[in-house]
């Protein structure tokens, strides 16, 4: 190993051989990083209570130094800078402090007794295996990231922000032993074996060197898999209750990316219970898988902390901001692990309580995961996946159940019909009325009869013959406005239209005109001494109306007049076709609210329920 | 976009353009629809 003091290397001897891990850089491997190409010089390998990592040192092409943190999967980019004067101390650096460092404010995320596992190549400080410091990280706006590590030699500050592996375009990549197709056998998993401490069965390891925890497949016992002898966590669990869907060892392709099936946990809150899938990759590093009720979320670890209302947390209105989308908060409850089984980045504590708060904005959902006495704070997004794709990846037999329910962050099918129609509506609506409104406009209403009757009771033939008129153009609706004085009695007409060439009737009709009124509780009134009657699709022609009138038995005469209008714009048609057009969106609308309904079934934040969670 | 109503929007398309033939034909589809009800379930019933 090589320690490098700015320019001038020094040589102090070999250190400790690094365990081994998957980790696809070495030295040599180059990468870029906003602009600037940088080659991988040196690594350390430090550990703390709950994992470990890489950090590797890098020359930039700016000629400056600065470090490539590799942990699960994520990289921080960092350069060293002064600390300022009267830093914070250690001690003083707890969580959710913010500290302002190089004028941008920082709030520490985490804080830990880090120890170097050792070390490789060249480094700007010796970093002998045991050399124990404390790290405390920080979080800045956007990605942006901060580390301060306390030991021995003083405090040092580093800057920089996240990034994920593909934006570094890394080349001159390790072949990864079981992944890269030139590093052996592509279908031979990268495993490593060694004897369980209690049983002596051998316990597969498939991301040796990244995870920090192991179950025996034989025994049971959890095992601490940082130590090279796979000291004993905990005994084996009284017995198995949960049987992993996905395979342990199972691998599949998720968007694009092959990922192994390593771990598997089951979690429980109050109320039920679910299962999570821990999957990896050796360049994207370490998802999950969380299943519950034949529904499937994938999650990711965040690098960017999402804003929360914390004074509303406990209010119905709470929520989380994330790269501009609102999430509304659904549960916050307590959870543990109640079974594990496979491998895991973290020593896995069984029974262990977490606080973890719900953000939902389906298909995506935002968790928050806090364990008493720990100071980190994690963050994950998750996005629903259909089974159907889960099946395709894994190809599980037997195949993957259907979903029941409905889950909290699944997508509202109705929902996302009805935003389109949102739009769409109104379009198609105004199309019909523009088309209503140019028939109205164009109607010609033109009076072609007003003619005067007399009814007369008893008389032998009570058919009437009105004068001829004529309907020309096409085919049209023709108005009839019949008009007699009724006075608390009536008058029936009973008409035809007859063609006066042929005499024969292309339509009739029988309409009541009627007028009651009277006192009773107050004056009251029904009926009307006028009535329309429309007549649809009449064609061209001379015609006759032909009126055949009975009345109440009180009258003995009454006059009567009929008005006839042609061309009139009906405006039924256009109320039908209204009515269609919107049946469809209301039964969208409809769907998706009682789908809303059933996703905040489960949540003591439900927007649909008027009693809240304060009241339990 | 990804249209998720596919058939919507073809059926509300007829759907106004037989309301314009309607309207230019002077017919009127409640009348109509009523007629044939009414002459499908009273057969003897015949115009003058």
């Amino acid at each position: 190993m090589v320690v490098r003091h700015d320019v001038n290397v020094e040589a102090i001897g070999q250190m400790a051989a690094l365990p081994p891990d998957l980790s696809p850089l070495q030295l040599g491997t180059r990468g870029e990083f906003e602009g600037l190409a940088f080659t991988l010089l040196g690594r350390v390998r430090l550990a703390y209570d709950e994992g470990s990592w890489n950090e590797w040192f890098a020359l930039f092409g700016d000629n400056r130094y600065g470090w490539v943190v590799e942990s699960q999967g994520f990289f921080m980019v960092s350069f060293e800078y002064a600390p300022p004067d009267g830093c914070v101390a250690a001690e003083d650096a707890t969580e959710g402090r913010i500290i302002e460092l190089a004028g941008q404010a920082y709030r520490v995320t985490d804080r830990k007794e880090t120890v170097c596992l050792g070390g490789e190549g060249e480094l700007p400080v010796a970093c002998p295996p045991g050399r124990k410091a404390t790290s405390v990280d920080l979080t800045g706006p956007k990605t942006a990231f901060a580390n301060l590590e306390y030991s021995d030699t003083g405090t040092r500050l580093f800057l920089g922000r996240h990034a994920v592996f593909d934006e570094l375009k890394f080349s001159n990549l390790r072949p990864v032993p079981g992944w890269s197709e030139d590093a052996g056998e592509p279908t031979h998993h990268a495993t490593t074996a060694l004897n369980c401490p209690k049983c002596g069965a051998v316990v597969i390891l498939r991301a040796a060197g990244l995870t920090m925890s192991a179950t025996c497949g034989s025994c049971g016992s959890l095992l601490d898999t940082a130590t090279p002898d796979l000291q004993l966590i905990r005994e084996a669990q009284a017995r198995q209750r949960v049987q992993p869907r996905l395979p342990l060892g199972r691998r599949g392709i998720l968007f694009g990316v092959n990922y192994e099936v390593i771990g598997f946990q089951h979690v429980k809150d109050e109320y039920s219970g679910w299962s999570e899938y821990l999957l990896f990759n050796p360049w994207q590093g370490f998802v999950w898988l969380v299943n519950y009720g034949g529904h499937w979320t994938f999650v990711r670890r965040l690098l960017e902390l999402p804003e929360v209302d914390e004074e509303g947390i406990f209010s119905k209105v709470a929520y989380a901001r994330f790269q501009g989308e609102h999430y509304r908060i659904f549960a916050a409850s307590k959870v543990a692990t109640d079974y594990v089984v496979g491998e895991f980045y973290w020593k896995v504590a069984v029974g262990m309580p977490a606080n973890v708060t719900d953000f939902v904005a389906p298909p995506r959902i935002l968790s928050r995961e806090a364990y008493p006495g720990l100071t980190e704070q994690t963050w994950s997004q998750g996005e629903y996946v259909e089974s159907a794709i889960i099946q395709q990846a894994f190809n599980v037999d037997p195949p993957l159940p259907e979903p029941t329910g409905v889950y909290l962050n699944q997508p509202n099918p109705y929902a996302e019909k009805g935003r389109q129609l949102k739009w769409l509506v109104p379009l198609l609506v105004l199309a019909l009325l523009v088309v209503q409104a140019l028939t109205a406009v164009h109607a010609a209403r033109k009076r072609v009869l007003s003619d005067a009757f007399l009814y007369r009771a008893g008389g032998t033939n009570s058919a009437t013959v009105s004068q001829p008129f004529v309907i020309d153009g096409g085919k049209q609706a023709v108005d009839f406005t019949l008009q007699a004085p009724v006075d608390n009695n009536w008058l029936e007409l009973d008409v035809d239209v007859v063609d006066a060439d042929t005499q024969l009737a292309v339509a009739s009709f029988v309409q009541g005109i009627e007028y009651y009124h009277g006192y009773d509780d107050g004056y009251w009134s029904e009926g009307n001494a006028t009535q329309h009657r429309l007549v649809p699709g009449v064609p061209p022609g001379k015609y006759r109306l032909v009126i055949d009138a009975s009345a109440d038995p009180g009258i003995g005469e009454m006059p009567y007049t009929v008005t006839v209008l042609r061309d009139v714009p009906v405006w039924s048609n256009f109320w039908i076709g209204l009515g269609l057009l919107i049946v469809y969106p209301l039964y969208c609308w409809v769907r998706a609210y009682n789908f809303e309904r059933a996703r905040w079934l489960d949540s003591d934040f439900s927007p649909y329920s008027s009693s809240s969670s304060d009241d339990d | 976009m990804k249209f998720r109503n596919p058939i919507y929007l073809p059926f509300a398309l007829a759907v106004t353009m037989l309301v314009a033939l309607a309207n230019h034909n002077g017919w009127s589809v409640v009348q109509t629809v009523a007629s044939r009800t009414w002459q499908h379930l009273n057969p003897s019933t015949q115009h003058k």
